[in-house]
């Protein structure tokens, strides 16, 4: 236990009244020299803090996706029959975790026997993350000891960020195959959509008898036709293409890659054949199957940013200023090896391309994809969201307007993008690009 | 139709109005907005502690010096802390503004300085206290109010000493602007600068027994105090060979390391033989404290001679008595000021002309603008007239003669630089207490405040209001031990970390001890105290001398945390 040094002053101002007031007989001046030194005296009587007590640390949720925000909450617990009037807890946190609500530390007290909790939120990016030791000081009521600790709480010690599976909505270019993703055809299906005039030949079941009943005309019941598609994941993971997130947190690659995550393994559970393409060369066929799972999960786990890219000379040349300056052209795209992307792309296949879209090459090669008779989506983090800062700076604000020009640019080129905010949950941006589909 | 940018549209009289009004109002959201962003950063601890300043002052000072009294205390403290805050804004049109709140702060100061005279002749010994006692009440509401920005740097106090100054220069000009056209006028200024001249370097360099004594270890902290400035800044480590040049830190930063404790020794020094000479000079001989002047005489030099030893004795008051030292001490003072403001200038312009002269140019544009205003308001209300009949006696007739010819607008731009010099004054007070005591980094005002209140305690017992001194006391007591624990929070946590349940039962606990605190005093000095017999007068003035060299040395030997 420490003594603390708070009180010198009113000690040498006591002492120093109390010689006056006797030497010089000014009695009054022992008054105030009595007021300090019994203050002083009484603190210094202070008993020293106790250290029985316990903390226990929980998260909301042991195995976030990428910059889900997860709850982190601590419980003091004093063991004591004494109070705690002063505990000072600090967390320390891995570097990558970012607090975007609260603070990871606190002071308070605690009555004999008694808890409180202390709750903050983090995001985290992807990877293993093992928080360290509390860091926690006490002081007794007056200040006047003190002591710090370092302390491994109970409960969570560490957490595992990783993608999870969601639906992701496809276009309406799909394959001869059954599948469960749903098309504006009629056909064999569950959900209705549409009668027509009896054909000879047509099932008996799917007889309109109802209508019959009432005109005596056979009409013939149509149910949505649900056909499986072929779909490839385009993964931006050109390092040129990517930025870190305002105010910490996962940066943008993460999170496309858990957006296209997302995607595949719900395309896969459709019965689609899907496929992944990264901009840096990695490439696995549209299937179906466990050895096409495999493949997908590999290229998911192990996919990191990469200096050269298919699009290196529409790098070069398709920077903002680039653009400004009429560069940027598709013979630059088609001069390289994103034709060859292109080429490799199945017919009637979908395209999903997942960017953060922080720069001009990757609208043009959606472009391109387009161009080329594919049905062409964007899944794209908004890194401009900002969480963890309370305004953003000019250069910040310069970049989510350009970022919305090529919003707007994709979307007047009839290719449906899903701007996924920050701050909701992917699948809620996912549900308002279905119902823009829809209509 | 042509549509018409802000950039091209004409630039008439009513947009340059225009203009200024929005960077006004600009200047303005800007110094609202910061003040804002502070309040909200204070915790409850701070907030404990400067309503518990305030209203302490309030209380004590309404009982101590009347409501007028007090109100010039809140007053005066509010004054001080703004022209603190605002002339060390980076805003140069703030720091303008701050040259204006000086106005006020020196009226406010004369008006304090004007109270505690009226005090101190209605009532002798215990009025020097009376208005020790208000002065201390303005030093715990300046210390309250800078609460919310907590640190007062000695930097802080130079640099709006410094923007004040130049305000003060910038009125000057203008007087000076005003007169140099009428021949008349012209000659006098001259006649009257040459006397006032001759008269502050004869009362500079004066060695009356009165205060030679007190004012010699003044000069001699200012010299060592601003050579050791120049010093520092000297790259005498870089002109060595790399072997030698840690033995050279290392000396350096020993004898900077001592220079600091001598300057200090030497205002403790000043500051008690100041109130020694102060109370020889006022206590009357017939007054209660006379026997006080048996003692307090001996800081003369004239006595001097007679108590120490022939030839320690002589050489003490030799020196002392020199006005050969004394003018090289203001020598050594006035050449460091010098090169401290060549090397501050000489960096600055480094950074940009422009800003410079935007810094500089601030302050000057603002004493002037501040000039018309309250140089008219003082015209009207014929100011002058009652400065020069509380003008000293020394003031020269020359001066006097010039200041009732020149037209009524010029004597009241003349007052305003008078009030602009005794806030300059006031803020190198305070200065010199935050170089006296070492305000701690992170808990200056609540320091400030503290020690205010404490003084105020001490004014109360001489001036027989022992019961408000106990509670003034315990007040100075929870005061400190509040806002300390608020400022160590703030350094152990990160802002926004949530610490109002610690604080709430800190600042209970405090208001316990310290209440039972002063219970206890109150109980001991009813029971005790009578009991307690005054040695003889001479124990008394050794022990007396004692304490304070106990005290001072236990001061300067303080870690400067």
């Amino acid at each position: 236990m420490n003594p603390l040094s708070r009180w010198q002053g009113a000690l040498i101002g006591g002492l120093l009244l109390t010689v006056l007031g006797v030497l010089i007989g000014a009695d009054g001046l022992l008054v105030v020299a009595l007021v300090a030194l019994v203050v002083v005296g009484l603190a210094k009587l202070s008993p020293p803090p106790s250290a029985a007590y316990s903390i226990e640390r929980t998260l909301s949720n042991s195995r976030p996706n990428p910059g889900e925000p997860v709850t982190v909450t601590l419980r003091i617990t004093n063991e004591s029959r004494r109070m705690l009037p002063d505990l000072r807890l600090t967390e320390d946190l891995p570097e990558s975790l970012t607090v975007i609500s609260g603070s990871r530390s606190v002071g308070t007290a605690i009555p004999p026997g008694g808890e409180t909790t202390h709750s903050y939120e983090i995001i985290a990016p992807r990877g293993e993350f093992a928080f360290g030791d509390l860091t926690v000081r006490r002081r007794n009521l007056a200040s006047t000891l003190g002591v710090a600790d370092f302390v491994t709480p109970k409960g969570t010690t560490q957490f595992t960020c990783e993608t999870l599976i969601d639906s992701l909505p496809l276009r309406q270019q799909t394959i001869q195959f059954v599948g469960e993703t749903p098309t504006n055809q009629g056909g064999a299906g569950v959900e209705f959509f549409s009668t027509r005039e009896y054909r000879p030949g047509d099932p008996l079941n799917r007889i309109d008898w109802n209508q019959y009943a009432r005109s005596g005309t056979l009409s013939t019941v149509e149910y949505r036709l649900e056909r499986a598609v072929t779909v490839v994941f385009i993964i931006d993971d050109r390092t040129a293409g990517h930025v870190d997130a305002i105010g910490g947190g996962p940066n943008s690659f993460d999170l496309t890659l858990y957006a296209a995550a997302r995607g595949i393994v719900t395309s896969l559970e459709d019965g689609n054949e899907t496929g992944v393409a990264t901009l840096g060369g990695q490439w696995v066929d549209p299937g179906v199957g466990e050895h096409t799972r495999s493949r997908l999960e590999t290229v998911i786990d192990t996919a990191e940013p990469v200096d050269e890219s298919l699009l290196d000379s529409v790098d070069d040349s398709d920077s903002d200023d680039a653009a400004e300056s009429g560069k940027g052209t598709d013979q630059t795209v088609a001069a390289d090896g994103g034709m060859e992307l292109l080429h490799r792309l199945p017919e009637n296949g979908q395209v999903v391309i997942c960017s953060p879209l922080v720069d001009d090459a990757i609208v043009e090669y959606a472009e391109q994809c387009s161009s080329y008779g594919h049905a062409v989506s964007v899944l794209s983090p908004d890194m401009t969201t900002g969480r963890g800062v309370e305004a953003l700076s000019m250069g910040n604000r310069v970049g989510r307007l350009r970022r919305r020009q090529r919003i707007t640019a994709l979307r007047g080129r009839n290719t449906a993008v899903a701007d996924w905010n920050l701050r909701e949950p992917l699948l809620v941006e996912l549900q308002r690009l279905q119902r823009r589909w829809a209509t | 139709m042509s549509i018409e940018f802000p950039s091209q549209q004409s630039s008439g009289p009513q947009s340059t109005v225009d203009r200024v009004r929005a960077t006004l109002v600009s200047a303005l959201s800007s110094a609202i907005g910061t003040l804002r962003t502070r309040l909200y950063s204070l915790r409850f601890g701070d907030w404990v502690s400067i309503l518990l300043t305030l209203g302490v002052v309030a209380i004590a000072g309404t009982a101590f010096a009347g409501t007028t009294g007090a109100l010039l205390a809140v007053g005066g403290g509010l004054s001080l802390a703004l022209t603190l805050v605002m002339t060390n804004s980076s805003n140069p049109l703030v720091s303008s503004l701050g040259v204006v709140t000086g106005i006020a702060t020196g009226a406010l100061a004369a008006a304090v300085a004007a109270f505690v005279f009226y005090v101190l002749l209605q009532t002798g010994f215990s009025g020097l206290f009376a208005g020790l006692g208000i002065v201390s009440l303005l030093v715990a509401s300046t210390g309250a109010f800078l609460g919310p920005i907590r640190s007062i740097s000695r930097l802080a106090i130079a640099r709006s000493t410094l923007v004040v100054t130049v305000g003060i220069v910038g009125i000057v000009g203008l007087v000076l602007a005003l007169v140099a056209p009428r021949a008349e006028l012209r000659q006098q200024a001259t006649d009257a600068g040459v006397a006032t001249g001759q008269t502050v370097v004869s009362t500079a360099l004066s060695v009356d027994p009165a205060h030679a004594l007190s004012t010699l270890f003044v000069l001699l902290a200012a010299a060592l105090f601003f050579a050791g400035r120049v010093v520092v800044r000297l790259p005498v480590e870089r002109l060595l060979p790399a072997d030698r040049r840690s033995t050279a830190v290392a000396a350096i930063e020993w004898v900077q390391q001592w220079r600091i404790t001598l300057v200090r020794a030497s205002l403790v020094v000043a500051m008690v033989t100041g109130i020694g000479l102060l109370l020889d000079a006022t206590v009357p001989p017939q007054d209660e404290a006379a026997w006080l002047l048996a003692y307090t005489q001996l800081f003369r030099t004239d006595q001097l001679l007679a108590v120490v030893p022939p030839p320690v004795g002589e050489i003490v008051v030799g020196v002392v008595s020199s006005q050969g030292v004394r003018a090289g001490l203001y020598a050594v003072i006035a050449g460091s000021i010098a090169a401290l403001i060549t090397v501050r200038l000489g960096g600055a312009l480094r950074r940009g002309l422009a800003w410079t002269a935007v810094k500089l140019a601030a302050p000057l544009v603002g004493g002037i603008i501040a000039a018309i205003p309250f140089g008219l308001l003082a015209s009207r209300f014929e100011a002058i007239d009652l400065l020069i009949e509380v003008a000293p006696a020394a003031t020269p007739p020359e001066l006097v003669e010039f200041l009732q010819d020149v037209p009524a607008f010029v004597a009241g731009a003349a007052v305003v630089a008078v009030l602009l010099v005794l806030c300059v004054t006031t803020l190198l007070a305070l200065g010199l207490l935050s170089t006296v005591i070492v305000l701690p980094a992170n808990t200056g005002s609540t320091a400030l405040a503290s020690i205010g209140l404490f003084g105020v305690a001490v004014a109360a017992v001489v001036v027989d209001r022992p019961l408000i001194a106990v509670g003034v006391a315990a007040a100075a007591l929870c005061v400190w031990d509040v806002g300390e624990f608020g400022a160590t929070l703030r350094t152990e946590l990160p802002d926004r970390s949530p610490t109002l349940r610690a604080e709430t039962v800190h600042a209970s606990g405090s208001l316990l001890y310290c209440s039972a605190g002063a219970v206890g005093a109150w109980l001991l000095y009813r029971l005790a105290v009578p009991q307690v017999q005054p040695p003889a007068a001479e124990i008394a003035a050794v022990g007396l001398l004692g304490s304070l060299g106990v005290a001072a040395l236990l001061a300067l030997l303080l870690p400067r945390a």
